[in-house]
């Protein structure tokens, strides 16, 4: 009883705590504590990168800054990995995950995503010597993805007879492993592709096959409308600006292709 | 095209303050929860024997990986905001006590019981015993193994680079994605670690040859 009666404020105060944690993130709330923080992957380029004086820059960084100006706060940017996006935001670390954060369905059962800021191409990329026309012809090759992508997802649900799918940590290691043939093709962005060729221009690489059009939004918790619109308009705007296109072309050396809206 | 230069190199140089912060950090929480459980693992009462061991072995059963992501994700749940490097100071804490203690207990227990016999028959305080008698013996025996263990925290605390805290590891894999070059940035991450820890590797061989020259002597 004694036990109980000590403990029973206890929860209530992680109770309460809880709660203002969990309605934290609404605009109002945003604004009055001057702050809004936002996670980032500083180890996926083009999006997250380290610059030359080693500040965190980037497509995303670049996305985050416009947020925090249209919110008239300060930005604090709080590293995260591709694992942690999901959790980062479910426990109120962030208000926001801009780290190409890919809008897919299952995804949308956890968090909410605003609508589309960019979008890529996934494609398989192997030496131009070898013959692979679709993902069939994967059959018998070992193929490197990097972990918990969904070059990986898509990957392994395609079930292909005699395919090794290799898993590393990132895209820099998944890229060196076909550059050292440790595998026979690899599962990228479009973006990476170009980097291949700029680097290693004799090696000869090519895309061979694009398998998905994704598009990547801002991750935020669910529950709250309010913010997500808030979201949607400035992204709306910007987009309507040129703005998002010039950061993206900034990155990507592309132009941005055309943003379907929810 | 970025290349892996100096700059890439210095940020990683840079990112190791964060390793031996972390590092001295858990060592010295860790050592004082650890001696306090193996005090307790040699106490008279068996039931505080039984539940400080079975608080040990589940920390030692659990993969530090996990209790960082406890440790970093669980608070905030109730509201408590703690940072990356808090997190994972108290994950690091959490793991070398449980494994300090453990090499602690068994150096306090190796003292031979009339030690114990002989103090208390010169009618001297249990924890006089303890401060004069058995502790100075079982310090220079454990010597060499925590030492030793040092070397292990050390490398562990890359596994903080999960909860995307900036120390070496997670330097090196923020180098290497920017520069393409994850062979150059992870022999650079591997020669640091090898420049702290083999110093701390040769200490604890010195250590063990010293005390196991005096226990010939004996």
């Amino acid at each position: 009883m004694r036990l109980k009666s000590l403990l029973m404020p206890l929860v209530g105060l992680a109770i309460a705590f809880g709660t203002t944690a969990a309605s934290a993130s609404s605009l109002d709330d945003i604004i009055a504590r001057k702050k809004v923080m936002i996670g980032v992957d500083l180890s996926v380029p083009p999006f997250g990168v380290t610059n030359q004086q080693m500040q965190p820059d980037g497509l995303d960084v670049d996305v985050a800054k416009l947020l925090a100006k249209d919110l008239g706060v300060q930005l604090e940017l709080v590293p995260v990995t591709g694992q942690s996006r999901i959790p980062s935001l479910q426990t109120g670390k962030v208000d926001f995950v801009v780290a190409s954060f890919g809008i897919y369905t299952e995804r949308a059962l956890s968090v909410a995503f605003s609508n589309p800021y960019g979008g890529h191409k996934s494609v398989i990329i192997a030496p131009q010597g070898t013959e692979i026309k679709s993902l069939e012809d994967l059959k018998g090759k070992r193929v490197g993805v990097p972990r918990g992508t969904a070059h990986e997802k898509i990957l392994s649900a395609a079930k292909i007879d005699g395919m090794e799918l290799v898993r590393f940590d990132d895209d820099s290691t998944t890229l060196n492993a076909l550059v050292a043939g440790q595998v026979d093709a690899i599962g990228t962005v479009n973006y990476i592709a170009a980097q291949l060729q700029q680097r290693y221009p004799d090696s000869k690489f090519e895309e061979k096959v694009t398998y998905l059009q994704s598009f990547y939004g801002v991750g935020m918790r669910r529950g709250d409308p309010d913010l997500l619109h808030w979201l949607n308009t400035v992204l709306f705007v910007h987009n309507q600006s040129g703005e998002l296109g010039q950061i993206y072309e900034k990155w990507m050396k592309t132009p941005m292709p055309a943003l379907p809206s929810f | 095209m970025r290349t892996f230069g100096t700059n890439e190199f210095l940020f990683i140089v840079y990112a190791l303050q964060w390793t031996l912060t972390l590092t001295a950090i858990a060592f010295v929480g860790g050592g004082i929860l650890g001696a306090a459980l193996a005090l307790l693992r040699i106490s008279t009462s068996r039931t505080l024997r039984t539940l400080t061991s079975a608080y040990m072995q589940f920390i030692q059963g659990l993969p530090l990986l996990i209790l960082m992501f406890i440790c970093y994700y669980a608070p905030s749940l109730f509201g408590f905001e703690l940072s990356a490097i808090t997190a994972a100071a108290i994950a690091l804490t959490i793991n070398s006590a449980a494994f300090l203690g453990a090499i602690w207990e068994s150096a306090l227990r190796a003292i031979p019981k009339a030690q114990w016999e002989s103090a208390e028959a010169l009618a001297m305080h249990p924890l006089k015993v303890l401060r004069f008698v058995i502790v100075p013996q079982a310090v220079r025996l454990a010597m060499p193994s925590t030492v030793g263990f040092l070397v292990q925290i050390i490398k562990q605390t890359s596994i903080a680079s999960i909860i995307g805290f900036i120390e070496i590891t997670r330097a090196g894999q923020l180098v290497s994605n920017a520069t393409f070059e994850p062979l150059k940035s992870f022999l650079a991450v591997a020669a640091l670690y090898f420049i702290v820890c083999f110093p701390l590797t040769q200490i604890s061989l010195w250590l063990e040859h010293r005390a196991a020259k005096r226990g010939s002597r004996a």
